[in-house]
Order: structure tokens, then sequence, then C-alpha cells
């Protein structure tokens, strides 16, 4: 990876509720090439780590399902892309 | 902005030195954006029930700066310099995490009007590439060439 490409994750401080300890993750990935006067973040959360009172882990892994929608869209436009050049070369 | 100054001999001039210490400041502070605090909201405590708001952001920034230096000591020389810069942060809901007596659950979020303009231009686009292999005036120009393929 690139030194001017920064991908990390980060967690919060963890949140005590009904005896049970929250702590959420994010991601975020950071573009800063040296020299350049521009900059890129994107953040977006990852996963949620619950701690029962029992001491039981759970991860919950936060799905993104319009993210999903639209790469399945775009998918589609590629495949079609793909399909009726096929068939005009032919 | 911009601003003029008559160059004086033997004195430098730093505005340039200064809007470049300017904008890696900036940016450094833009960059530090990058934290999980971004991602997720204030935790909304009701009753029994936690909940926390998650998003997806994304951020973006950049500027210019130019400086010029013109004429000699007995013209009186100039220089000028000027900068500009530009951002916008788009922001999304992702999920919605609850935690209750219940248990824990991540409700997930689904832009309808995202996906809807999505779904229209992506039709729009699939329609408009077959339509274009239904086209009868080149089905026309092909019987007029012979290509019968």
């Amino acid at each position: 990876m690139p030194d001017f490409v920064r991908i990390e994750t980060h967690s919060t401080h963890p949140i005590n509720h009904q005896g049970r300890r929250l702590v959420a993750f994010a991601q975020s990935v950071s573009l800063q090439i040296p020299g350049l006067p521009f900059g890129l973040v994107w953040n977006r959360p990852v996963s949620l780590l619950v701690v029962d009172s029992d001491g039981q882990e759970q991860i919950f892994p936060i799905k993104d399902p319009t993210r999903l929608i639209i790469l399945g869209l775009a998918c589609g436009i590629l495949f079609t892309w793909l399909i009726t050049r096929k068939i005009n070369r032919s | 902005m911009s601003e003029q100054k008559a160059v004086e001999p033997g004195k430098e001039t730093t505005t340039g030195e200064e809007a470049v210490d300017l904008i890696e400041s900036t940016l450094d502070t833009f960059l530090s954006t990058a934290n999980v605090y971004a991602a997720y909201g204030e935790p909304i405590e009701k009753g029994d029930t936690l909940i926390i708001p998650s998003a997806e952001v994304f951020s973006v920034m950049g500027f210019g700066v130019g400086m010029g230096y013109g004429g000699n000591d007995e013209e009186g020389g100039g220089a000028g310099s000027g900068g500009g810069g530009g951002g916008r942060a788009f922001s999304r809901p992702v999920a919605v995490i609850v935690a209750s007596p219940d248990g824990v659950r991540v409700d997930p979020v689904v832009d309808v009007t995202k996906v809807a303009l999505a779904a229209l231009t992506a039709g729009a686009f699939m329609t408009g590439m077959f339509l274009r292999l239904l086209n009868p005036k080149k089905a026309l120009k092909d019987m007029q060439e012979g290509n019968f393929d």
C-alpha cells in the first residue's frame, strides 16, 4: 500500500448499558498525496462488539445494503455493456 | 483572496510560505477527521433502550495557491499572490444500533432515494444500449449494404 493511502480501523470508547459493554468499530481510508494540496477521507462503520455481563462476546457486522444494491446495479450496467458490445461485434 | 505590495530591496516576501503553511495545517486538520466518531453519532438513551446511529462519511478537499513577481527595482516592482480552495462532505446513514433489554440488534438503513435514482439511471442506460441493438436504421443500412449476418 502506498504511503499516501492510509487505511485504519478505529474503535469508540466502551459504552456501558444494561450490564453490557458496547464497542463500535469504524474503518477510515485517507488519501493525501505528498506535495499535492488535496485530501480525501472516507469513514464507514464496520462492526459492533458486545460483551455481556457474563463475559460472552458477540460481534455484529454492520452491512450497508444501499451500497450493495448500487454495486449490483453498476455490475448490471457493466454486464449489459459487455453483452451488447459482443452482440454488436458478432 | 489576493494581495499586492511593492517589493523592497533586501526584504523577502513570506506570503507564499505562509500560504503553504496554512494549506498544510488545514489539510492536517481535515485528515484528522478520519476517526470513528465521524461514523457514529452520540448515543441516545430512551428508557431502557440505547440507540446509536451510524453513517458513512466521505470528505474531499483541495487547495491551490499561486504567486508571481514582476518588474525591477527601478520600476518599483511588484508581487502578488492568491489562493483558493474548496471541499465537500457527503454523509449517508448506514445502520442504527439498538440495545434494549431484549438484546442488541443492528438495523440497516436503506436509502430509498439513492437506490431509486441509481435504478432509474441504470435502467435508462441498459434500455438505451438494448435499443441500439434493435435500431431499425442500422438494420436497413445493413440490408442495403447486403449484410445479412
